[in-house]
């Protein structure tokens, strides 16, 4: 990998990738606090692709496409992250779109755009797994930006106004800290001048990613009833520490050996293959700058709810008072470490996983260090972790038709 | 050494040909090389529900999920828990044509866990158990369930758990209403009702059926060495004892000649609507690339037809979501629009999707967005290439839907050739209306309302 500096203090990283056929860039903004209210990031973030200055919406569109460029503006809880993708011989070009955006976008299109964000988030909420997602988030993150979903927007949207999108992309490119990363087959002498001349005169901030903890401070329950559902939804979780918490690599093992290891992880097992209980079941771990969120989730039959309770309970329960047996912490491990090269299999993978890296600052040999501490990690340690971490109040969220809802004893939102 | 023909195939973004190795007990073997620290294994057999009927529908896939249960030497889920270990993803899927397995794993620092992947994934498919207990005991649906839950279960909850999901509801009555005879009318998944009662030993007869030399190809991705790779295939997969599967024509049923229309209603907020055609067999080269060109002019991303015209350009919303597909199938594609509107304006939204179908067949395309389309294509193919899993299905696909992979070394060269006019006369050839079946799922309310 190599590195350079733009004279704004952006740091551009580039790994060659010699004989592929396309480059990837990211260009990431971190936020230094993410914004509370619900509806504005997501309607500025559409909005960059709906015109600038000098190009329509239309106009915008018919260029990505006809060159096959793949441009992609994400919302993520702290960053706003854009990439592009396009054939090599395409690249400069592809730069140039990106550089428009950023620094032309008009946001004219507003009232339509709010229109159809309203209708797509009205369609998304027919699944019954987004609706039951939705109500998941904003309860285990209540009052906190990472709570934001698809029906706090929908209340909120009417109430922002174009002026304030527009302001807060103003303080957006002024306050958020960026790096570039590029992967492809070029040189890297081309990489500098062409980062320097599209991106060389962008604002830059300094300021690190706000690390304030969240802290959830009671267990909640919530419900949402759908009475046609085939299946309960139970999404339960725990707040932990921020991604920068010195016990990541543990919470990554936990959540390996508890349900995101494939078919021989604890839920897997047991809920599935031993029970027959779901088709899906598995654990998931979001590490953000604020508050990192374990959750386990079970789509099952809506009689079932209290017996997947059970079971959630009894594999939480063991990993926090059992320790792992020294097979079980080594093939966690191994599937753990081995997992990572799929983080890296494309240039636009690569791109996005050094990008992220630099977004929260971590050193350029991040991946080693942390692949030498999951190594390091003892069973002892993990259980102390599993201690720690589900020993805290958590979140249950259950979507399903209300007479199964009462006979699991779990209360009407 | 038994008798082998050996052909070589370029394939694009490839830097070495492919390599294909064709048994005379039918089975083929397949090697694509890539530099990198991940290698793939996988074997795609010909069968999934075009080789189903009323009473087994689903027996494909529920046969995918018991392949996953052991052989006659390992126990079950061994086969996952030593892959795992070593980091590596597995998984399968069915399709209406084939099914296929597949195991993604890092190489490591010598040939190790190559060798193990090779060994288990020949075992699975050739020696797969499909253990009673494993399967779990047949059932009536409606009543409480006293042995043990087990994988037939799995596969009734993910028969639910499509159940909820608004998009696939909308596609399984289209997809049910675009044949009258072929078996492609059946949902690949099947229903709970025949699963419940899908007796283990009808399973392990489908396997024998179907798991076949002559309908297995396998495939290898990676950076290995061919000719030791092959050795150890060729000693693996012995497909002595048994007996080669024979081929099935299934009649393809006439095309449709008066629209077909449905209509259901569920607890959703919003209408779905869905437009499906059929259109030539996946081995007709020419015919698919023009309907993927179709599907990318009408339907995909910002600039397509359908998004600009009925979503951008109205002054009123009525698609939250509009756009087309296209699904490759071995005897016959599906070209679909699909949308999502505002209920209250579901005259609108079907008057809408017509007039912009009826300029397609009237004026054709231009030659910008032919020239669009050809462009993503091409990038598509060059993306298609840039991981092993999706090079392993790229390849999967041709030599098992297409039945030829020399197809896959044309693409590029027929995708240059193609012309406006052959985009016209391929749309009005399939795409008018009269040839349609549509599907439309409306809230609950609106059902009241008819009645």
């Amino acid at each position: 990998m190599q590195k350079l500096q733009l004279k704004n203090g952006i740091n551009v990283k580039f790994i060659e990738s010699p004989e592929t056929p396309r480059i990837a860039l990211t260009l990431f903004l971190a936020f230094s606090e993410p914004d509370n209210t619900p509806g504005l990031m997501t309607v500025l973030n559409r909005l960059l692709l709906q015109g600038t200055k000098t190009r329509t919406a239309e106009q915008l569109a018919n260029e990505l496409d006809e060159n096959a460029i793949e441009l992609y503006c994400e919302l993520k809880n702290d960053y706003m992250r854009l990439r592009v993708l396009s054939l090599n011989e395409d690249f400069e070009y592809s730069l140039e779109l990106l550089e428009d955006i950023i620094k032309n976008s008009t946001f004219e299109n507003f009232d339509k755009e709010v229109e159809k964000l309203k209708g797509e988030l009205t369609a998304e909420l027919d699944s019954a797994r987004a609706k039951a997602q939705d109500n998941y988030y904003n309860t285990i993150f209540a009052n906190h930006p990472y709570g934001i979903g698809s029906s706090q927007i929908l209340e909120n949207i009417d109430n922002i106004k174009k002026e304030e999108v527009k302001n807060k992309f103003s303080e957006l490119l002024a306050n958020s800290k960026k790096n570039i990363c590029v992967v492809g087959d070029i040189d890297f002498e081309k990489v500098k001048t062409l980062v320097e001349k599209y991106f060389g005169d962008l604002p830059n901030s300094a300021a690190e990613i706000n690390s304030d903890k969240y802290i959830l401070n009671q267990d909640k329950i919530s419900t949402v009833t759908k009475e046609d559902a085939n299946q309960a939804q139970i999404h339960k979780g725990w707040i932990l520490p921020p991604i920068f918490s010195e016990d990541r690599h543990k919470f990554m093992l936990l959540n390996t050996v508890l349900g995101a290891g494939g078919m021989t992880s604890r839920l897997f097992y047991e809920l599935r293959e031993k029970k027959g209980l779901a088709y899906v079941v598995r654990s998931m771990l979001e590490t953000n700058a604020q508050a990192s969120c374990f959750t386990v989730y079970i789509a099952t039959e809506p009689k079932n709810i209290q017996t997947c309770l059970d079971g959630f309970k009894t594999e939480i329960d063991k990993i926090m008072n059992v320790p792992l047996t020294d097979e079980e912490l080594e093939d966690a491990k191994n599937n753990l470490i081995g997992r990572r090269q799929f983080y890296y299999e494309t240039n636009l993978l690569k791109a996005t996983m050094k990008g992220l890296q630099g977004a929260y600052n971590f050193p350029d040999d991040c991946e080693e260090t942390f692949v030498k501490k999951i190594q390091n990690t003892t069973k002892e340690e993990l259980q102390e972790c599993a201690k720690r971490c589900f020993s805290t109040p958590s979140v249950l969220s259950v979507l399903a038709p209300s007479e199964f809802l009462k006979s699991a004893g779990l209360e009407k939102k | 050494m038994e008798n082998i023909t050996i052909t070589q195939i370029k394939y694009p973004f490839l830097s070495e040909p492919l390599e294909i190795y064709q048994r005379e007990c039918g089975h083929t073997i397949i090697f694509a090389k890539k530099k990198g620290e991940l290698i793939n294994v996988s074997t795609w057999v010909k069968t999934g529900s075009i080789n189903e009927n009323d009473l087994n529908s689903g027996i494909s896939h529920f046969l995918e999920h018991m392949m996953f249960k052991g052989t006659k030497t390992r126990k079950p889920g061994e086969f996952d828990k030593i892959l795992e270990s070593k980091g590596a993803l597995t998984n399968a899927a069915t399709s209406k044509d084939s099914t296929f397995y597949y195991v993604t794993i890092p190489k490591g620092s010598s040939d190790k866990n190559f060798d193990l992947t090779l060994s288990l994934h020949a075992d699975m498919m050739l020696n797969a158990a499909i253990p009673p207990e494993e399967a779990g005991d047949i059932f009536n649906l409606k009543e409480p369930v006293k042995s043990e839950k087990r994988e037939r279960h799995v596969v009734i909850e993910e028969i639910r758990m499509r159940m909820d999901q608004p998009w696939t509801k909308t596609y399984n009555l289209l997809n049910h209403n675009l044949y009258n005879e072929h078996p492609y009318k059946r949902d690949v998944i099947g229903t709970a009702e025949i699963i419940s009662q899908m007796k283990r030993d009808t399973i392990y007869d489908y396997y024998l059926r179907y798991y076949t030399a002559n309908n297995m190809t396998t495939i290898v991705v990676g950076d290995f060495d061919s000719k030791t790779t092959l050795e150890k295939l060729l000693k693996l997969f012995d497909f002595e004892g048994r007996k080669n599967c024979p081929e099935v024509e299934y009649k393809i049923d006439e095309q449709i000649q008066t629209t077909r229309y449905r209509e259901i209603y569920s607890d959703v907020n919003t209408g779905f609507i869905m437009y499906g055609y059929v259109t030539p067999k996946a081995s007709k080269l020419k015919e698919s690339i023009i309907f993927e060109i179709l599907s990318i002019v009408m339907g995909e991303g910002l600039s397509s037809r359908f998004y600009q015209n009925l979503i951008e350009k109205q002054e009123e919303q009525i698609f939250n979501v509009i756009g087309a597909d296209y699904y490759q199938y071995k005897d016959g594609g599906n070209f679909f629009v699909e949308g999502n509107f505002k209920p209250e304006e579901k005259e609108k939204a079907i008057e809408l999707i017509d007039s912009e179908i009826d300029k397609l067949l009237k004026d054709g395309i231009t030659e910008n967005e032919l020239g669009k389309a050809v462009k993503k294509l091409e990038a598509r193919f060059a993306g298609n290439a840039e991981t092993v899993s999706d090079i392993s299905e790229t390849i999967g696909y041709y030599a098992t839907t297409c039945e030829s992979l020399e197809l896959a070394g044309q693409y590029l060269s027929t995708l240059q050739n193609i012309t406006l006019s052959d985009v016209k006369e391929m749309a009005n050839a399939y795409l008018t209306k009269n040839h349609s079946a549509i599907a439309v799922l409306m809230p609950e309310k609106y059902n009241k309302q008819e009645v």
